[in-house]
C-alpha cells in the first residue's frame, strides 16, 4: 500500500492535470482538475509520488508551487520538458478523466458499464462477401 | 493418515484440462483436477463496473506479473521482447482469450515436408478433425461455412456482426482483391448450451460477464463435474513424484490453506500451458530424473514458440464501433501459405481488431503521439474517438532450441517453488514476416479509407500463445511425448496442453489445444487395458 500524496504534492498534481486536460466550453467538458475527477486521480496517485517530484523539479519549480504558475505557461513548459514522468502522470489523468459521467456523455456515450445492457452493433452488408465467395478453395493440401 | 489416491490427476483446469476431464469422465474413473487458481466469478468481471477499462490493467491484466492474483506465479520475462499472457484459474486462458477459434490447416502438420523448416507432426489434420468437430459442439462456435481458405466446417451459429468497423475493413480487403471471411469464434451469437447470446459488451478479452464467450468454466466443467470429476481450486502442484521403476506415483501440492499434501495417482495428466508444464517437469527432479521429469531428450522447455503479433490500426473520418462488440469478427488468410517471393517462409493470419473504449482510446492516442496536452487535447481526442479500427497479424513462429523456459535461480512463487525464466529471441524470418504483414495491412486500411495508419511490432503484450516446450514425436531423442501425448520416459504421464505442439501454425491455438486434449483422452480410453506397455 503506497502512502497518499502530501497536500503540496496534490496541489502540484492538480495543476498539472488541469494543464494537461483543460476544461472546454466548446466541447462542454470539465478539466481533469475538476473536483470530482481529480478526487479519482488522487485516489490512485500515491505510486506516482516520485514521478511527480521529479517532474516538478524538471519544471524548475519548488514542491507545492505549480498552481501559482499561469496555466498557459505551465502547458508550454510541460511540452518543452516532456519526459517519461510527464507521460506517466498524463496517463494517470487520462485513465480517470475518460470515465467521468460528464465526459462520457459529451462524447455521446452512456455513462454506465457495458453489462448488463450491452450495445447495438450493425450487422453489416452481407453482399460484401460475394467476391470472396466466388473464389475457388485455395487451402494447401498436405501429403 | 491414509494416503489419498485417485485413478487420474489432471493438473490445470484450463482449455485442455477441462476437455480431457470431460472426455475421460465417461470411464467412471476417479478423476481429480488440481487448479492453482480459483473459480472465476462472472458477476465480478470488469465489464460489470464503471472501471472496466482500468481493471484490464490490474486484476484482469493478461500479464501475471502485473495481475499478481493469489493464483498467479511470477515469471522472469526480462530476456524476451514478448511478455507472457495467461490466466491462472478454472477456465485458464479461455477466460481472457478473444474467443477466436480457427483451426490449423492440413499443411500445418507437414511443415518439414512442404517447406523444409521445423518438423512434421506425427499426426495429421484428418486425425484431429473429428475432435475439432466435437470440441466445436461443446464450446459452441459461430462463423460461416464455405471459407475458401479452409477445409469444410460443420454447421455454425450465425457469424458475429461486422459492425461499421468490420465492414470498413472488409471493403479494404475487397479493394485489394484479397481473402477475408467471418471468423470462427466461440462468442455465441445465439443461445447455446445454456449460454446467452452476445450483447456486444466489447470486453471479451477480460472475461465475458454475459457468458456468451465460451470459457471452459461454463462449457466443459459443468458437464465434467456432473459426471463425477472433482475440481480442487487453490491447489498448487510443486512436483510430480516417481518410483524406482520410473513411473509417476502422484503429485505433491499445497492446498488452499498452504498445507503440503500428496495425492497418489495411476495416471498423471499435465495441462498447465507451454510455460507451466515445463516449469513443473523441470521442478520434478529425482535421482532417476536429475534433469527434470520426461526430459531424456533435453527438450523440456526448449523450442518455445509464441506467435509474434503485429498490430496495424487505421484512423478514419467516419464513425465506427469504438469499444462496442466482440474484438474479433473476421479474418484474412490471403498470406497464410508459404510464398518465398515474399521473403520469408510460412505465413500468417490477419485477425480483425474492432476498436477501443474511451480510456484505451486516450491511452493509445497518447502512446502514438496523437493526443496532445492542453488546448488542442479535446479536438484531437474527437478525431480518435470511435474512429479507429484495424487488425493484428498472427505470425507463425518456428521452433528454435534457444528459445526456452528454464527455472529462474532466484525468483520463486508464494510457496517457494522456483519460477520460470523465459529466454526468447525473435527470428529474422519472423521479422521479415511482420514487416510484410504491416505493409499489406497498411494497404488494406488505406484502401478502406484510413487517413492515418499506425503499427506496432512485435506486440510486447502479445505472449498469449505458449507452445512447443514438450513437443510430440515418434523419436524419444527428438521429442518429449509420443504421438498420442504419453511421455516417452514415464509411461503413465501425459501432456495435453500447447507444450506438445511441434510447430505453431499461424492461427490462435485454443481449438487445436482442445482437439488434441480430446484426442489424447480418446487414446487413453481406447488403450486402458495396456496403457502403460
Amino acid at each position: 500500500m503506497t502512502a497518499p500524496l502530501s497536500h503540496a504534492a496534490l496541489d502540484d498534481l492538480r495543476a498539472l492535470a488541469g494543464a494537461m486536460i483543460p476544461a472546454s466550453q466548446a466541447h462542454g467538458v470539465p478539466g481533469a482538475d475538476d473536483a470530482a475527477i481529480f478526487a479519482e486521480i488522487a485516489r490512485g496517485a500515491g505510486a506516482s509520488a516520485d514521478a511527480l517530484r521529479r517532474l516538478t523539479a524538471a519544471l524548475g519549480a519548488e514542491p507545492g508551487t505549480l498552481a501559482r504558475l499561469d496555466r498557459g505557461a505551465l502547458e508550454a513548459q510541460l511540452v518543452q520538458t516532456w519526459d517519461p514522468d510527464a507521460g506517466a502522470l498524463y496517463a494517470l489523468a487520462l485513465m480517470h478523466y475518460y470515465r467521468d459521467d460528464r465526459v462520457m456523455t459529451a462524447l455521446g456515450l452512456e455513462p454506465r458499464p457495458p453489462f448488463p445492457l450491452g450495445h447495438p452493433l450493425e450487422a453489416g452488408d452481407p453482399t460484401l462477401l460475394d467476391p470472396v465467395k466466388a473464389r475457388v478453395p485455395f487451402w494447401r493440401p498436405a501429403p | 493418515m491414509a494416503i489419498e489416491s485417485v485413478d487420474v490427476v489432471i493438473i490445470g483446469a484450463g482449455a485442455s484440462g477441462a476437455a480431457a476431464a470431460w472426455s475421460l469422465s465417461d470411464t467412471r474413473m476417479h478423476i481429480v483436477c488440481l487448479e492453482q487458481g480459483d473459480w472465476p466469478d462472472p458477476a465480478r468481471y470488469p465489464s460489470t463496473g464503471r472501471d472496466w477499462e482500468l481493471r484490464a490493467m490490474s486484476d484482469f491484466s493478461f500479464n501475471p506479473n502485473q495481475r499478481r492474483n493469489p493464483g498467479d506465479y511470477p515469471i522472469n520475462e526480462d530476456n524476451s521482447p514478448i511478455k507472457i499472457a495467461n490466466y491462472n484459474g478454472v477456465g485458464g486462458g479461455t477466460v481472457l482469450y478473444a474467443g477466436h477459434f480457427p483451426r490449423f490447416h492440413p499443411s500445418d502438420f507437414r511443415v518439414r515436408s512442404l517447406d523444409g523448416v521445423g518438423e512434421d507432426w506425427p499426426i495429421d489434420y484428418a486425425t484431429l478433425e473429428p475432435f475439432y468437430d466435437e470440441n466445436d459442439r461443446i464450446m459452441g462456435v459461430s462463423g460461416l461455412q464455405g471459407d475458401p481458405a479452409n477445409p469444410p466446417r460443420p454447421e455454425r451459429m450465425k457469424p458475429i456482426p461486422l459492425g461499421r468497423a468490420g465492414a470498413a475493413v472488409a471493403r479494404g480487403f475487397n479493394a485489394k482483391g484479397w481473402h477475408w471471411w467471418p471468423s470462427d469464434s466461440t462468442v455465441a451469437t445465439e443461445s447455446h448450451g445454456g449460454r446467452a447470446p452476445c450483447i456486444n459488451l466489447g470486453h471479451c478479452l477480460h472475461g465475458c460477464a454475459q457468458g456468451a464467450k465460451a470459457s471452459t468454466d461454463i462449457t466443459y466443467w459443468p458437464l465434467a463435474r456432473r459426471a463425477g470429476v472433482e475440481v480442487r481450486t487453490r491447489c498448487r502442484v510443486r512436483e510430480i513424484t516417481t518410483n524406482d521403476e520410473g513411473m509417476a506415483t502422484g503429485v505433491v501440492y499445497y492446498d488452499a490453506e498452504g498445507v503440503e499434501r500428496f495425492l497418489g495417482a495411476e495416471v498423471v495428466i499435465l495441462a498447465c500451458n507451454g510455460i507451466g508444464t515445463p516449469r513443473l517437469l523441470l521442478n520434478s527432479t529425482s535421482k532417476r530424473f536429475p534433469d527434470g521429469l520426461a526430459n531424456s531428450s533435453g527438450l523440456v522447455g526448449r523450442n518455445l514458440m509464441f506467435h509474434p503479433y503485429a498490430y496495424i490500426s487505421g484512423r478514419f473520418e467516419e464513425t465506427l464501433d469504438g469499444g462496442r462488440g466482440p474484438s474479433n469478427g473476421l479474418w484474412s488468410q490471403e498470406f497464410y501459405e508459404t510464398d518465398l517471393g515474399r521473403g520469408f517462409v510460412r505465413g500468417f493470419t490477419y485477425e480483425f481488431s474492432r476498436g477501443q473504449g474511451p480510456v484505451m482510446t486516450a491511452l493509445s492516442g497518447m502512446g502514438r503521439g496523437q493526443l496532445p496536452i492542453g488546448a488542442g487535447h479535446h479536438e484531437a481526442y474527437r478525431r480518435l474517438h470511435q474512429k479507429t479500427t484495424g487488425m493484428v497479424a498472427i505470425c507463425e513462429d518456428l521452433p528454435e532450441r534457444h528459445n526456452r523456459v528454464t527455472l529462474d535461480p532466484d525468483l520463486k512463487d508464494a510457496h517457494g517453488i522456483p519460477a520460470p525464466r523465459i529466454d526468447y529471441t525473435l527470428s529474422d524470418n519472423s521479422r521479415r514476416m511482420l514487416a510484410f504483414a504491416i505493409d499489406r495491412a497498411s494497404e488494406v486500411l488505406k484502401a478502406a479509407g484510413a487517413v492515418h495508419v499506425h503499427s506496432e511490432s512485435p506486440l510486447s503484450i502479445g505472449g498469449w500463445h505458449l507452445m512447443g516446450t514438450a513437443r510430440m514425436g515418434l523419436d524419444p531423442r527428438t521429442s518429449v511425448v509420443n504421438e498420442w501425448g504419453r511421455s516417452h520416459d514415464v509411461k503413465n504421464l501425459f501432456i495435453i496442453d500447447g507444450s506438445v505442439f511441434v510447430t505453431s501454425a499461424g492461427v490462435n491455438p485454443t481449438s487445436t489445444i482442445q482437439a488434441l486434449a480430446l484426442y489424447v483422452a480418446d487414446a487413453i480410453k481406447s488403450r486402458l487395458a495396456n496403457l502403460f506397455d
